[in-house]
């Protein structure tokens, strides 16, 4: 199998994170569920979620 | 497995580095070898034959071995096999295997075989260069050139400003062996990386070596994420978005990755997730339908 370098593993794990918080947001899904299915820290989803609420906000 | 677990490959990225960059490994470590190719002449990398050769138990991660066609400058073919010994520590039975690779080539295929080792293993007195059996008179001395990485240990400052692209898995290499605070390797691992864009290689060269010193010299999770910021920084700084335009096709596959997920186990509408994410609709629903064909 290809190697996957340490940048590019990283990029990923944000690209599946960005990608969970645009569903959560956008379709109205439990985030607790979403973090579930998709093997994300729950607690990181939330604090995501939040960190965008408040930017939003501001 | 996490990556903090994951113990140091250099078997895989040597055998890439030597087929990416063959002519720069034998100028650097064998000179003498180097002289006698032809350059002009193609090169060819006989992983079948070699296949063919290596027995079932000897395929696993600990030697990386290439047997490579070239040409001398005599204007005949000769067959050369890199043995880079990747395990770590002194054996026993290395010279026997060099000389049990070089004969079943031979015995094979009919060839003369340019057997050359290179050692990776921090033992300074581990060297073994001949096989050599005798008994009742008849007798076997097999020898052939080998080079020790770290006789590179105190030339490191020669590595890092040679010109020769290879000094720099070289160098890698060295510091995966010989660094054992992740502190400290993340400085070293990062430095070659810095080189890569002051000696203004191309974007295909930055991203080749990128590849190779990253799988060379791994570093636990946390300073992982140091050091992405550390090169996103640099790329910022040199305004060369080689690394960080890879990371983005990473990033773009995660989130489709995660898109496929998404669409499947909530049951959403394909055209709403490809509209919501800006993905193309082809694309997803090409990569859907590969997902599924593979479950079955």
């Amino acid at each position: 199998m290809a190697y996957v370098t340490s940048v590019e593993r990283i990029a990923m794990q944000e690209g599946k994170l960005e990608a969970a918080i645009q569903m959560v947001r956008d379709f109205q899904l439990s985030a607790k569920e979403v973090a579930e299915k998709l093997q994300i820290p729950t607690q990181l989803l939330l604090e995501k979620l939040n960190q965008l609420d408040e930017s939003s906000k501001k | 497995m996490s990556e903090t677990m994951l113990p140091q490959d250099h078997d895989s990225p040597w055998k890439e580095a030597l087929e990416l960059r063959f002519p720069e490994f034998l100028a650097l470590l064998f000179p003498d070898v180097n002289q006698l190719v032809d350059w002009q002449q193609p090169v060819s990398f006989l992983d079948k034959e070699l296949q063919q050769i290596l027995p079932e138990a000897d395929n696993g991660r600990t030697y990386a071995d290439k047997l490579v066609q070239v040409a001398f400058k005599d204007g005949r073919t000769h067959w050369v096999l890199i043995h880079v010994e990747v395990q770590g520590e002194p054996e026993k039975a290395f010279v026997k295997r060099m000389f049990q690779y070089n004969y079943r080539i031979r015995d094979k295929y009919d060839k003369d075989v340019i057997s050359l080792a290179v050692l990776s293993d921090t033992h300074g007195n581990f060297r073994p260069e001949r096989y050599e059996f005798e008994l009742a008179g008849c007798e076997i001395t097999f020898t052939f050139p080998m080079v020790k990485l770290l006789d590179w240990k105190d030339r490191l400052d020669a590595l890092l400003s040679s010109q020769n692209v290879f000094s720099l898995i070289v160098a890698a290499q060295l510091q995966a062996k010989l660094l054992k605070e992740p502190e400290q390797r993340l400085d070293a691992k990062f430095q070659l990386i810095r080189l890569l864009y002051e000696r203004g290689y191309s974007k295909e060269q930055v991203i080749e070596l990128f590849r190779l010193i990253d799988w060379m010299i791994r570093l636990p999770d946390n300073l992982n994420i140091e050091f992405k910021e550390r090169v996103d920084q640099l790329e910022e700084e040199q305004n060369m978005a080689y690394v960080t335009s890879v990371e983005r096709i990473a990033m773009q596959e995660g989130k489709l990755d995660q898109a496929i997920q998404m669409i499947k186990d909530f049951n959403l509408s394909v055209k709403e997730v490809a509209e919501k994410y800006q993905l193309p609709l082809n694309e997803l629903m090409e990569r859907l339908n590969q997902n599924e064909s593979s479950r079955h």
